[in-house]
């Protein structure tokens, strides 16, 4: 560099390089590792800032698309070198482990490792990282890698440990005896096999859990009891066609009396029976659910009395209700409803019987979804010659009804909801389009 | 009405309810309650008055919207509203966003620092030591032999990373 742009940088003020260390840690941290470390060579001040990160970020696939020269579209990048993709491994385990070596000795506090692509050759520098981290004391720890990495078992006796995030989850269970969390918050766990044992030791060991996500995980028994747990979240995928065969009966006993809400997205036939036990605070409730629910699971839901907003959606909703109705007393504080995911014009009765059972519903929320049955519109009874039942909530103040533009059954739904409200004069009512579904686009 | 005055002396009167989006603020406030008007002057020494400004403008932003923010009840078309504003907000040289950064590390507002903070690590993201040398004036310090030899050499494995 010459002497002039040299002296010219001298007269500007370096803003960033006076801020103090903290502040440029922050900065830091919110780049990938192999980003922050790059600064080095800015200057004196920075050469050493990125030992001191508190936060590491390691993504093979931004590592990789630094490496490589960007291919524009074509047939060129689908062609994939299976030795360049090995090479790039090999070099994002170098720089892990570089950067573990060569960093201060000081805590760290999130540890994000995401190499799901490819299989890194070494599994013992795997493990060896995870060790390395929980020995730093982690406190946020986000893993995603491929099946075949499995975890050290010092994971589950990680005092520090606030956040967990493990996809997929793989560890050899039967050698685990004890866990002991003391102060984790935030679970996540994919693809796990969740039996009574594993997941008594589980709730048991982490006593200030309080928001739990399952991904894609076979219950066996699994036992859900916790003083802590305020939020439970279970996500199946229905890709998991290959599941089906594996001949497990999918239970799940919730026994949290902190409970404040429960999601569940997908197929019961991963979750044929939730029983609810002592979920007494329980408040939010939302399904996505397609069909397929034993007997038990709805006299069991229909025992949580507590719930005030309630979100029904998904395939076969009708097929719920009906399940659900002889089973139900009086859902006395639900408030907010939502429902979607079948024809209201044909099942309007259904509707109307359930809203029987809610005294004190003050907001509807209908999702109209009149394509699902438009092959049986010819025997769809007409306002006419049917009996329509009354909506009977004297405390409702709102519907809205959510319809796609190019449906045209909405109308009668409609015309049916005007007549079955007439009892109830402070009504509003608020008509909104749901963004059109487009054919899903498939990738190639 | 609370007053802050700036270090090159200029005033900027600002509502206590917006201002109390600055938790060192809400605390001086909470000190001083009951205390005479004078006293409701607060000194912002260490910045200058271009920062007070766009800092105010922040927290009007989002003084507008509180209880949305507070509760993450905040409807879809709400949150991408906010989320342009913002980007447009911070985009702007990397000077005033470490001044804003400095500025809301010292008046604790968590939000604005945490914004100003990522387009700082966007602006350094895929960009080389140099490019980030060019933008933000950072003088390189490292002499003639040093910048051949020695940080290259001790160095090598980030490179050999990235180019191998």
């Amino acid at each position: 560099m010459d002497s002039a742009s040299t002296s010219k940088r001298r007269s500007c003020c370096d803003y960033i390089s006076s801020m103090p260390d903290s502040i440029l840690h922050h900065i830091l941290s919110l780049l990938d590792t192999h980003e922050a470390v790059r600064m080095c060579t800015l200057s004196k001040r920075w050469a050493d800032l990125w030992t001191y990160l508190p936060d590491l970020t390691f993504d093979l696939r931004s590592f990789k698309s630094s490496c490589l020269p960007v291919l524009k579209e074509g047939l060129q990048s689908y062609v994939f070198d299976m030795n360049e993709g090995k090479r790039k491994a090999d070099r994002f385990v170098h720089f892990v482990s570089t950067v573990l070596l060569r960093r201060q000795p000081c805590n760290i506090h999130s540890f994000r490792l995401d190499c799901d692509s490819v299989t890194l050759s070494r599994q013992d520098h795997f493990k060896a990282w995870i060790v390395y981290a929980v020995q730093h004391n982690v406190r946020v720890l986000h893993v995603e890698a491929l099946s075949s990495h499995s975890f050290p078992s010092c994971i589950w006796a990680c005092s520090s440990l606030e956040n967990l995030y493990l996809n997929p989850f793989c560890c050899d269970l039967y050698r685990l005896t004890d866990v002991n969390l003391p102060n984790l918050r935030e679970l996540h766990l994919n693809e796990a096999f969740l039996d009574n044992c594993f997941s008594k030791l589980l709730f048991c060991g982490c006593p200030f859990l309080e928001k739990v996500c399952f991904e894609d995980c076979d219950f066996v028994d699994c036992d859900v009891s916790s003083n802590s747990l305020k939020h439970l979240r279970i996500v199946v995928d229905g890709d998991r066609g290959s599941y089906y065969d594996t001949g497990f009966r999918h239970n799940m006993k919730i026994s949290a009396p902190n409970l404040t809400s429960f999601s569940f997205d997908g197929e019961p036939v991963f979750m044929q029976q939730t029983i609810f036990e002592s979920t007494s605070s329980l408040i939010h409730v939302d399904f996505r659910y397609y069909c397929g629910f034993e007997e038990g699971y709805f006299e069991s839901f229909a025992a949580v009395t507590s719930i005030e907003n309630l979100v029904l959606r998904g395939h076969y909703c009708d097929v719920f209700l009906e399940g659900l109705l002889p089973k139900l007393t009086v859902f006395d504080n639900l408030t907010n409803l939502t429902i979607g995911g079948l024809c209201l014009s044909c099942h309007f009765n259904v509707l109307a019987r359930f809203l029987e059972h809610l005294p004190n519903l003050k907001k509807l929320v209908l999702h109209h979804d009149g394509w699902n049955c438009e092959m049986d519109m010819h025997d769809v009874p007409t306002n006419s010659s049917t009996h329509l039942l009354p909506i009977k909530c004297k405390s409702l103040s709102e519907i809205e009804v959510k319809y796609f533009i190019n449906d045209s059954s909405v109308k009668q739904f409609l015309g049916a909801l005007v007549d079955g409200t007439m009892e109830l004069p402070n009504i509003k009512m608020v008509l909104s389009l749901r963004p059109v579904r487009m054919p899903q686009q498939i990738k190639i | 009405m609370i007053t802050l005055i700036s270090s090159d002396k200029r005033k900027f009167h600002v509502l206590e309810e917006v201002a109390n989006q600055s938790l060192t603020i809400r605390d001086v406030i909470e000190d001083r309650r009951g205390r005479r008007r004078a006293d409701r002057i607060i000194l912002v020494t260490n910045i200058n008055s271009k920062i007070p400004e766009k800092v105010i403008v922040y927290w009007l932003r989002h003084f507008l919207m509180p209880e949305e923010i507070a509760h993450a009840s905040m409807s879809h078309k709400k949150a991408e509203k906010l989320k342009k504003w913002e980007a447009k907000f911070f985009d702007t040289d990397i000077d005033t966003l470490n001044d804003l950064i400095l500025a809301a590390d010292s008046l604790d507002i968590p939000s604005l620092f945490d914004g100003a903070c990522e387009k700082v690590s966007d602006i350094l993201k895929n960009r080389s030591a140099e490019e980030v040398g060019e933008i933000s004036k950072i003088e390189n310090e490292f002499t003639h032999e040093e910048e051949e030899e020695e940080i290259p050499s001790e160095n090598a494995w980030v490179w050999r990373n990235e180019f191998a």
